[in-house]
């Protein structure tokens, strides 16, 4: 009976809490939502603008304003933020840490006791050698994102 | 009894009891609220019925160039039901106005449904910032709209789960298409022909195009702001993203827009109305100025360094021995198999690692070769074989922006000319010049806009000479390696005198030049040829040539020299070419002051000695 209380309560915890955290497995920033298509804009000007506009009638779209089962998830946001940093992160990398290391596992939802033990798991199977800035960062977001779920999972939350 | 006397006031103030709406609209109206000036400026209206600069008809419930129609829209609106987007219903939409509404008119908060925003909430990281700076984008020659620097506002969340590089930042810029045509981007800047617009992103896009790829240093102040003036900021900076205002690039652009937006809070003037222009500097200078609550409203800057600023820094500030196997490394194919890297504690390596890896994101920004980017794999490589450290810090000591000597300048001098002497009176709208006091060490250029000198002399009062523009770059290299500085380079515009013969010798004159500046102990020396395209008023031709040698260095702090001597060939003219000399000095290194003394020699002679002040 016990057991059956407990499969039960099992399940429905996994039924409850199953929809967002699929939403967040199934999500391929570069495949499904044009990551690796962005470009990030040289002009000042421009790369300020191109991430506006809150008008009614439409939707703000920006890294965090967004629901978390989208391509306006809180992944896409790591994903975008990677892809725009890419050679950032991977000096910071290389070295260990850095300020760009800990906005990237802030947006992954990983809480800051972790932060280290994330790195230097990435670290240590990290190949700088792939062709490419946007297949780096794709490369890289694989990386990390496998590293997250099949060890971290529980320190990465999605927030 | 009392609360009897109150409803009887309140019946006799109100004789018709009439909806909210109208009460509410009818208190407004007794407290005379649309002409507060707080309103006028949530409305960005000057005056009650003066045209709102905000041009976006979504910005207004009734009218643009009516705060009080606006105001009784507004509480209207506020006291509607939601239905619908929850986004749209004016409470989530005009933040600001609700929030000071509601502290005018105490019955409104009590009649307000409770709404929540969840864009508002998502953007503003569920209201927990806790406080706001404003980010000073250093010049960029490579866009004329940045040659002053750049200003826009960081809000600082106080969650610690959002590092500085996900603070969220808000930006006012003119909508540009892409590739637009430079002329017609000048032209239609200076007349009013774009709209702008605040928007919103986080910070480390900035770090990146303004740091990275632009090589520009960024500068924050944080404010001293009370978590009430936070929140204030925060609502009104929300009501406006996405707003159109008409941009002009001379007075109506960012640094106007911000410094608007932060007197909102701040309570005094935080950019001049009487000036024709206004730079993003300016507010900087301002900020530091001001007392806010008895206390500085400046609490601390930071500098968050570009990418060249950071090879500099992590160059100079490593040991010979680093320098020269860094030197070695990028003469000899980056071998890191040699001896004068292998040779180096692990300490010591990492060091010329990180300043390699500085070095070529920097050669990047020039030209992103796959060369670069193999080299780069390879020192990300051997970094990788090495154990994980913190990154090597550095000292950064350059003048914080409000350091430097206020951008415009009056200056009066005394000149002994050849035939009498002369009163000359100069105004230059911008910026500063090889003798500036006050720049970056070891930084020497010049960017100079409208500047005009007259002279009475022999009581006759005549324009002496106008430069509109004033470029020059000495360009320097702060390390030694290939690819770091490059050739020094100079751009002039202006109606000049051709040599000091006679009075009216001007002619309109166009000079470019190119040549090279090296280093010295304390200053520069420097070779340039220029040639100069000019008017043909006094038989000089279309053409001729300055070549140029000359030094520019601070015998003591207080004391800066500039020497030039030169040699002008006119072509296709029988007109004589001859030589010049010039000889110019500033005393002092106040940020508002200095005295100049020069001689100059072009066919005749003048010695001038010059006040200057700086505002």
């Amino acid at each position: 009976m016990k057991l059956a209380l407990l499969a039960a309560s099992v399940l429905t915890l996994s039924l409850a809490t199953t929809p967002a955290a699929q939403a967040q497995q199934k999500v391929n920033p570069w495949k499904q939502c044009g990551i690796g298509a962005m470009i990030f804009d040289d002009n000042g000007t421009a790369a300020a603008l191109s991430n506006i506009i809150w008008d009614l009638g439409t939707t703000a779209v920006t890294s965090n304003v967004s629901s978390q089962n989208t391509c306006e998830g809180i992944k896409v946001a790591a994903a975008e933020f990677i892809n725009s940093t890419i050679t950032n992160i991977e000096e910071e990398t290389v070295a260990g840490e850095g300020e760009h290391l800990t906005a990237m596992l802030n947006l992954m939802g990983c809480d800051a006791t972790a932060h280290q033990a994330i790195i230097q798991d990435v670290r240590a199977d990290f190949n700088v050698n792939v062709e490419g800035q946007a297949a780096k960062a794709e490369a890289y977001y694989n990386q990390l994102d496998n590293t997250i779920n099949t060890k971290f999972a529980a320190q990465c939350q999605v927030i | 009894m009392k609360f009897l006397l109150f409803a009887v006031c309140y019946l006799l103030a109100f004789p018709a009891w009439p909806n909210v709406v109208e009460r509410l609209q009818q208190q407004a109206a007794l407290q005379d609220l649309a002409t507060a000036p707080y309103w006028l400026a949530l409305l960005h209206q000057e005056g009650v019925n003066t045209r709102s600069a905000i041009v976006d008809p979504d910005f207004f419930l009734a009218s643009a160039a009516d705060a009080g129609a606006e105001l009784n829209a507004t509480l209207a609106a506020l006291l509607l039901p939601v239905s619908g987007d929850v986004n749209a219903h004016a409470q989530c939409r005009f933040i600001a106005r609700s929030h000071w509404l509601q502290q005018q008119l105490p019955e409104l908060k009590h009649q307000l449904a409770t709404v929540s925003c969840p864009l508002f909430d998502d953007w503003s990281d569920q209201q927990q910032i806790g406080s706001v700076s404003a980010i000073f984008a250093s010049g960029y020659l490579g866009n004329p709209a940045s040659f002053y620097g750049h200003i826009l506002l960081k809000f600082n969340s106080a969650s610690d789960k959002r590092a500085l590089l996900q603070q969220q930042n808000i930006n006012f810029g003119a909508e540009v298409p892409t590739a637009e045509n430079p002329l017609l981007y000048i032209a239609k800047g200076l007349a009013g022909g774009y709209n702008a617009v605040f928007s919103y992103g986080d910070f480390y896009r900035n770090i990146h195009t303004y740091g990275e790829t632009e090589l520009r240093d960024q500068w924050e102040y944080q404010l001293a702001l009370t978590d009430a003036e936070v929140k204030q900021l925060l609502y009104h900076a929300w009501e406006l993203i996405g707003r159109d205002y008409v941009y002009y690039f001379l007075k109506e652009n960012c640094a106007f827009r911000m410094a608007e937006l932060l007197e909102l809070v701040v309570g005094q003037p935080l950019i001049s109305r009487r000036k024709p222009y206004a730079m993003p500097i300016s507010v900087f200078h301002r900020l530091a100025e001001v007392e806010h609550h008895g206390q500085p409203l400046v609490s601390k800057i930071t500098q968050h360094p570009s990418r060249q600023k950071r090879l500099h820094a992590g160059y100079q500030q490593s040991s010979p021995d680093v320098q020269n196997a860094v030197a070695w490394l990028v003469a000899n194919n980056y071998q890191l198999a040699g001896a004068a890297f292998q040779q180096l504690t692990v300490a010591e390596r990492i060091q010329v690692l990180e300043i390699l890896f500085d070095y070529i994101e920097f050669l990047k920004v020039e030209a992103d070769t796959p060369e670069l980017t193999k080299i780069k794999n390879l020192l990300l490589q051997a970094r990788l074989q090495l154990p994980a450290a913190k990154p090597t810090s550095l000292t950064l000591n350059d003048n914080a922006p409000h350091r430097n000597t206020y951008p415009s300048l009056i200056q009066v001098a005394i000149t002994d000319t050849e035939n009498s002497v002369a009163y000359d009176l100069r105004f230059r709208a911008t910026y500063y010049d090889l003798l500036t006091a006050n720049r970056d060490p070891g930084v020497f250029s010049a960017l100079a806009m409208f500047d005009v000198q007259v002279r009475l002399q022999q009581g006759r009062l005549a324009l002496q000479r106008f430069e509109l523009l004033n470029i020059e770059n000495m360009n320097l290299s702060h390390t030694g390696l290939v690819g770091d500085g490059g050739l020094a380079w100079k751009i002039n515009l202006g109606y000049l005198p051709e040599d000091l013969v006679c009075a009216d010798c001007q002619q309109l004159q166009l000079t470019a030049g190119a040549g090279k500046a090296v280093p010295l102990s304390s200053g520069i020396l420097y070779l340039m040829q220029d040639a100069r395209l000019h008017q043909d008023k006094f038989q000089t031709g279309w053409l001729s040539a300055d070549s140029r040698l000359g030094t520019v260095f601070d015998v003591q702090p207080y004391w800066r020299l500039h020497a030039e001597i030169g040699y002008r060939s006119y072509l296709n003219t029988e007109r004589d070419n001859f030589f010049w000399y010039r000889l110019q000095q500033r005393f002092g290194t106040s940020q508002r002051w200095d005295l100049r003394l020069g001689i100059v020699r072009q066919r005749a002679t003048e010695v001038s000695l010059a006040f200057s002040y700086y505002f």
